[in-house]
This record gives C-alpha cells, sequence and structure tokens, in this order.
C-alpha cells in the first residue's frame, strides 16, 4: 500500500501524464521525505511529505509539469 | 450461528450502512469521488473516545465534538480542492486522510499512539457503553434509519437537484443558475460529519480504537464498495449494498479464515467481481431492471 500511495503522488506531483515530471517528482518526494527525517523527526517524514504534496497540489492542481486544466476536466 | 453473532452482524451492517449512505452524499450525488472518508470515521471515533475515557465527558459530547472537527475540516479540503475533479480529488482526499493517520500516530499524548485507546466506561445511555449487544442494534439502527431519512430528503431537495446536475454536466448546470462550488462544499461537509458519527458509533461498539482499525485506507475503500455495489447514487444503494457486503466478509472470514491463508479474500474477491458483471450499475438498478424484465413476461 504504502509503494502505490508514494508511486500517485509523485505521478501527480510531476503531473499526470509527463514523464520528466514523474522523474522530478520522484526526486522531490525522496528528497523531502530524507530531510524531513533529518532535521524533524523520523515519524514525522510522512507527514511532511504529505503536506509537501497538498501544497502543491493547491498551488498547481495539475501538477508540476502537468497539462494546465485537466485537473478540472479530470484525466480523459 | 447463535444470536450475539448474528446481532453482532446485524450491528456492523446497520452502521456501515449508515456510513456508505454518507459516501453516497458527495460521491453519489455531488460525483466527488474521496478515498478520504477514513479520516473522518477516525476523528469521530477517537473524538468520542478521548472525550469519554480521558475527559470524563459524556459520549455524546464527543459525538459532537467529532461531527464539528469532521465538518471543518472537511469545509478547508472542499475549499482548497474546489476545482479538482476525478482522480485528482480523490488523491487529495487520500493524501490527506494519510495525514491524519499519520497525526494520530504521532501525538501519543492525546491519541495514546499505536497503542491504541481501550474504551471502559460506566455503563449507560450517557456514556453510550453497553455491555450487551441489544442497545447498539437500536443505537445503530436508528442511525442508519435517520441516514436514509436525511439521504432521501437531501436528493429531494433543492440541493439533491442542485448536485446531481452538477454531477451530470457542471457547465450545464453553472448555466442555469446552480451555485456549483457552494453545492459542493456543502454536501462534502454534510458527508463528512455524517460519516464521523457512524464512526463513532463503530468506537463505541468495538470498545477499542487504535489508528490501524479507524484510520487506515480500507475504511476509506469499504464505503465506496458498498455504494457502488449497491447502487451509487441512489438513496436506498448503500443500504442494499451494506447488506451484502457486510455480513459476507465477516461470515467468509469466519468460515475459510482459519484455513489457508488469505482465502477468504480469494472468495470475497470473485463473489464481488461476479456481483459486479452481473448488476454493473448496482444492486438497484439491476433490481428495477429484473422487475421490468419479470413483469413483462407476465404482462
Amino acid at each position: 500500500m504504502d509503494f502505490v500511495l508514494v508511486a500517485f503522488v509523485v505521478v501527480v506531483l510531476g503531473g499526470l501524464g509527463s514523464l520528466p515530471g514523474a522523474v522530478i517528482g520522484g526526486f522531490l518526494i525522496g528528497v523531502v521525505e530524507q530531510f524531513s527525517g533529518f532535521f524533524m523527526d523520523t515519524s514525522l517524514r510522512q507527514i511532511v511529505y504529505f503536506a509537501f504534496f497538498i501544497i502543491v497540489l493547491v498551488l498547481r492542481p495539475a501538477g508540476l509539469f502537468g497539462q494546465r486544466g485537466a485537473e478540472e476536466i479530470g484525466l480523459q | 450461528m447463535s444470536a450475539p453473532q448474528l446481532l453482532d452482524l446485524l450491528i456492523l451492517t446497520l452502521i456501515w450502512a449508515g456510513i456508505a449512505a454518507a459516501w453516497n452524499l458527495l460521491a453519489g450525488f455531488a460525483g466527488q469521488f474521496s478515498l478520504g472518508h477514513a479520516a473522518f470515521i477516525g476523528i469521530g471515533a477517537y473524538a468520542a473516545a478521548i472525550t469519554a475515557t480521558r475527559y470524563g465527558l459524556t459520549t455524546w459530547a464527543g459525538i459532537a465534538g467529532g461531527l464539528v472537527v469532521s465538518g471543518l475540516l472537511a469545509l478547508f479540503i472542499a475549499s482548497i480542492s474546489l476545482r479538482m475533479r476525478g482522480p485528482f480529488f480523490t488523491l487529495l482526499t487520500i493524501a490527506f486522510s494519510e495525514v491524519v493517520r499519520l497525526i494520530a500516530l504521532y501525538a501519543k499524548g492525546l491519541t495514546n499512539g499505536a497503542e491504541g485507546i481501550i474504551i471502559e466506561l460506566k455503563p449507560g445511555l450517557a456514556n453510550l457503553y453497553f455491555l450487551e449487544k441489544w442497545p447498539f442494534a437500536v443505537l445503530a439502527g436508528l442511525y442508519a434509519l435517520v441516514m436514509y431519512v436525511l439521504c432521501a430528503l437531501v436528493r429531494r431537495s433543492r440541493l439533491g437537484h442542485w448536485l446531481v446536475a452538477l454531477r451530470d454536466n457542471e457547465d450545464a448546470a453553472r448555466s442555469l443558475g446552480v451555485p456549483v462550488y457552494r453545492a459542493r462544499v456543502i454536501a462534502a461537509v454534510i458527508s463528512a460529519s455524517l460519516a464521523s458519527v457512524g464512526g463513532a458509533l463503530l468506537a463505541m461498539y468495538t470498545q477499542y480504537i487504535d489508528p490501524d482499525s479507524t484510520l487506515s485506507f480500507l475504511l476509506s475503500v469499504e464505503p465506496a464498495l458498498i455504494t457502488i455495489v449497491g447502487g451509487l447514487g441512489h438513496a436506498a444503494g448503500p443500504f442494499l449494498g451494506a447488506l451484502l457486503i457486510v455480513p459476507l466478509e465477516k461470515l467468509l472470514r469466519g468460515w475459510f479464515g482459519g484455513m489457508l491463508f488469505g482465502l477468504h479474500g480469494l472468495i470475497f474477491g470473485i463473489v464481488l467481481i461476479v456481483v459486479l458483471l452481473a448488476a454493473p450499475d448496482g444492486l438497484i438498478s439491476a433490481a428495477g431492471n429484473w422487475r421490468a424484465q419479470w413483469s413483462r413476461r407476465h404482462a
């Protein structure tokens, strides 16, 4: 379950359908998770990357490299 | 099967029917497919358990508190995800419910972390704590009944028509003056608060809660499963679905759980696939079709 969820988060963060987005999204999530584990608390790691994911999704609903407006049509 | 087991099945079926009906308000009527309702179930459960065991208040205060907190959280989630549809909204709800679960695990001072809370109170209606099963059956029945009446009322109300209109065609609904965002937020808040009441009942019935039993992702899937099997978007759908799904799940676990590891899950999955192939729009629509065919044949 954990891996499925992380994979979803990474792909949506990068932008659904965007290959460079997936790579960069995976990199970002990994770095955020490890840094927050190191500087804050290891049990807070997942909370931080989910919070990061939510913030990105609010600011750029289609993901970092996603097609603008995809979030409004739904995925076709 | 003995009487207590039967009562146990009845109670769980009724509570899950109510929770699924709450989920149906958002997903079936408004078309916002949430997979984060575990957050609201868990908030209701923890609110009831914490106020009752830690602060010695009546459980009803906890239920009311959980209802308000869930409603506020849903207000927040719905207002930041106003423009999202389809998988984007679903993912956001999953992320939120995971955050709530992780916070429950982390805030040990409040929730006891992974150890969970054992609910032990003075029996009575004020604490919602009973040593027998039948008072829970009455409460669960009341909850399910109230949920059904509410869903039927909402479906017929102006809000219900707004929701169905914006689910079917948002642009058309907006052009006819439906306040799309407001209707969606209201549906999310109602759905979340009602689900949290079900979560509180579940906690008081099992008398023990921990993050895995009240906040896991599986609890978000359960109401979706029940509603889709029963009939998405029909007021009676979740009730029919719960009548099939909940007893089936528990009985299969009881019959095959001890045999081969995972056998009960396999059989459950096969039954689900067969049911959904036979009734792709849910049991309610299928029942309607079968009745139409039958009356045509006997006309």
